[in-house]
Parts: structure tokens; C-alpha cells; sequence
């Protein structure tokens, strides 16, 4: 199947081998430094993120990309804020229903509810806890973009996929010149 | 694992009798190219003048160009993987200085590199020296093709230090030659191996003496 590649990964010398490697390396980093270059813009850790269930539905749908940012100003009632709880892997997306601050420091008391939800988010939150506070949230949407993040849902659902696009990916770029 | 023999598509076209059979007969196996791609003709007869410079010529390759790419270019991604790993196993907001300190170094690293083979590297495929009676030849090989043309152009450029009794003599010549890929690839995209050769002879040999060659 791979003959004719590890042939030509055969055939290359040190330099051009390592040329190869580094090739495929320079579009990993690239796309990784542009990632975090965005994410410093934005001041959000992941500036864009695709949205995984129907709880803000009818404004976004499963497979619909988000674009944060998170500026300086304080989070107001109203706003559909991306955030993490403690302990937790998956970013939630929710609308900001009520919220306190606090006069002397400045700390803010968040609850958040899903638009397509019945109750406030307090069931989803960590035991005991009843409110989010600023450094738990990712970012604001800022703007959305539909269906394209079908492509990552898809490839969470079925890990084999990724590693099968990534793994002839990587292989192209290494047999490949220019 | 073991390579048995060669596909029948190769010996069926090619059937010509092993001349070359010196020293190197195991790592003469055919070039063969896909004669539609002018990337593919070019990287193959670009290896192959390397090849012949340090194994036919015996000039001794000075690989600096490749060596700065190459350590600019890890370094970059040196940068780049460990902004990437450090933001992954710190909290946003610590990691925010390593971060740009990793992309502001990724980006200059990177400008460097392109201005690098700008500047410096141009087209430039091959250098070397080699040592004749204490006189040190260098040859620098230049190649390019026009987009859309099958002629291949090689800048031979060479410069020779020569000692004559007390003196360094410094000789500079340059010769630039050009000829379709269709004299050295067949219809399957196989190599002339030694036509190919005889025509960087001719180049050498014209550079070495400084003739000219005859016009046709």
C-alpha cells in the first residue's frame, strides 16, 4: 500500500529527510501559533468553539461555530457567555440570567441558563455551587457561523476518522516536494 | 522484509543492459518521474546533479545553506511547540507572556528563514569544492525553470583559486545552460541517467577551461 512512499522516504538523504519532517512540522506550527496568536487578540483561550447540544436553541444549533472575545468590561445580564466549570473538560455556551457584583472588589456572581432550557444551569454547575464568577468564563459570542462545526463534531464522535485524515495528511506531507 | 525484484513496468520498458556498472551499481536504479510534472522532472534532475557532483565529480558538498534552513526552521518550531505544550499545562491568563514571547520568536525565526533563501540561497542547488594540486575549485549550481516551459536552465558559476609561485591567482567563469527535459526523460518518465551526465560534463568541462562551447 505505502510501497511507493517509503520508497521515496528510502531514496531521500539526511538533510532531505529532515527537510521533509520539517515540512510537516512548519503547518503544525503554524496553524498553532495563528490559534494562539487569535486567542491572545481575542484575550480568549480558545477563540473559536463549536457548539455540542441544542440548549441554546432556536440562536444556535448543534454544529454552529462561535467566535469569542473577551473584553475588558465587566459581563452584563444578557450576554451568551462560553464557560467552564472546575473539574470539567467541556465548555458550555449559555445566556447570562442573573447577576450580582460585588461593590468592594469587584467580583461578580453569575447564573446562567440555556435559552432552550427549563431551569438555570445551578443542576449543571459543581455540588453546592451557585454561582460562576469571571475567571470561569471563556468568552463572549461575538458572532457565529452555522453547520461548519459538523466537520468536528463528527470527528469527536468517531476518533478512528481524525486519526485516519491526520495520519494520510502527515503522509502526504512527507512524500510530497514543494 | 526484503525487496525481490523490480516491478515488470520498469524492465518491460527499460531494457537496456547495465553499463554503468562501476562502483555505485546498487544505488543506479532508475529514476523514473511522472514527465507530466515539471516540479517532479526538476527535484529529480536537481538530486541528481548533487548526486553526480559528489560521486562522478568528486567535489566535496558544502551543505551551509540547507544547515541555516534547517536549524532556523526547528528552531522555529521549537518556539511554536513549546508556546503550544506551556499554554496547554499553564492557565490562560499565566501563559499569556510565554505566548507572545513564542510567537513573536516563531515569526522573526520564520521571516529569517524566507529572507534567508531569499537573500542568500536563491536558487541555488548545489555548492562545492574540490582540491587539485593545492588550487581550490568552487562550483556553485543554480537551477530554475520558467512556469509552463520544459527548458531547464543550469547557472554553473565557478571560481578557482590558483596558486602560481607566491601569488593567488583568482579565476571566475560562468556558463549557463539550458536544454528541454525532453533530452533526458523518455515517454514513461524514465531518466538517461548518462546523458544527463555527459551533458553536465560538457558544462563542467566548459567551466573548468573556460572555453566556449561551439554554437550549433
Amino acid at each position: 500500500m505505502f510501497e511507493e512512499e517509503i520508497r521515496f522516504l528510502r531514496k531521500m538523504n539526511k538533510r532531505q529527510l529532515a527537510q521533509q519532517i520539517l515540512n510537516f512540522l512548519m503547518i503544525i506550527s503554524s496553524a498553532l501559533m495563528v490559534w494562539k496568536g487569535l486567542a491572545l487578540y481575542t484575550n480568549s483561550e480558545s477563540p473559536i468553539v463549536v457548539v455540542l447540544s441544542g440548549s441554546m436553541e432556536p440562536a444556535f444549533y448543534r454544529g454552529d461555530l462561535l467566535f469569542l472575545g473577551m473584553p475588558d468590561e465587566p459581563v452584563r445580564v444578557g450576554d451568551i457567555c462560553v464557560f467552564k466549570i472546575p473539574g470539567r473538560d467541556v465548555p458550555i455556551v449559555h445566556r447570562v440570567i442573573k447577576l450580582h457584583d460585588e461593590k468592594e472588589t469587584g467580583k461578580q456572581y453569575i447564573l446562567t441558563k440555556g435559552d432552550n432550557n427549563q431551569v438555570d444551569d445551578r443542576g449543571l454547575y459543581n455540588p453546592g455551587q451557585l454561582w460562576i464568577h469571571r475567571e470561569h468564563i471563556v468568552g463572549k459570542v461575538r458572532g457565529f457561523l452555522p453547520y461548519i462545526g459538523i466537520i468536528t463534531i463528527l470527528m469527536n464522535d468517531y476518533p478512528q476518522l481524525k486519526y485516519v485524515l491526520i495520519g494520510f495528511l502527515g503522509l502526504y506531507m512527507l512524500v510530497n516536494r514543494e | 522484509m526484503e525487496e525481490i525484484e523490480e516491478t515488470p513496468l520498469i524492465s518491460s520498458t527499460e531494457e537496456r543492459p547495465p553499463k554503468t556498472e562501476k562502483k555505485l551499481d546498487e544505488k543506479e536504479e532508475p529514476i523514473i518521474v511522472n514527465n507530466s510534472n515539471l516540479v517532479d522532472l526538476k527535484n529529480a534532475c536537481d538530486d541528481y546533479i548533487q548526486k553526480f557532483f559528489v560521486n562522478k565529480a568528486e567535489f566535496r558538498q558544502n551543505n551551509t545553506h540547507t544547515d541555516v534552513k534547517l536549524v532556523l526552521g526547528y528552531l522555529a518550531c521549537g518556539f511554536a511547540l513549546f508556546g503550544g505544550y506551556y499554554g496547554h499545562i499553564t492557565p490562560f491568563n499565566e501563559a499569556k507572556e510565554m505566548t507572545i514571547i513564542c510567537i513573536i520568536a516563531y515569526f522573526v525565526l520564520n521571516t529569517l528563514l524566507v529572507l534567508y533563501s531569499y537573500i542568500f540561497e536563491k536558487e541555488i542547488i548545489f555548492v562545492g569544492d574540490c582540491m587539485e594540486n593545492d588550487n581550490k575549485y568552487t562550483i556553485t549550481i543554480q537551477t530554475n525553470t520558467k512556469r509552463y516551459s520544459d527548458i531547464y536552465n543550469i547557472v554553473y558559476e565557478y571560481v578557482g583559486k590558483e596558486k602560481q609561485d607566491s601569488s593567488i591567482k583568482i579565476r571566475n567563469s560562468k556558463y549557463t545552460f539550458s536544454k528541454s527535459f525532453g533530452n533526458w526523460f523518455d515517454v514513461n518518465g524514465v531518466m538517461d541517467i548518462e546523458k544527463f551526465e555527459t551533458d553536465l560534463f560538457e558544462g563542467l568541462e566548459i567551466i573548468k577551461t573556460g572555453n566556449k562551447p561551439h554554437e550549433q
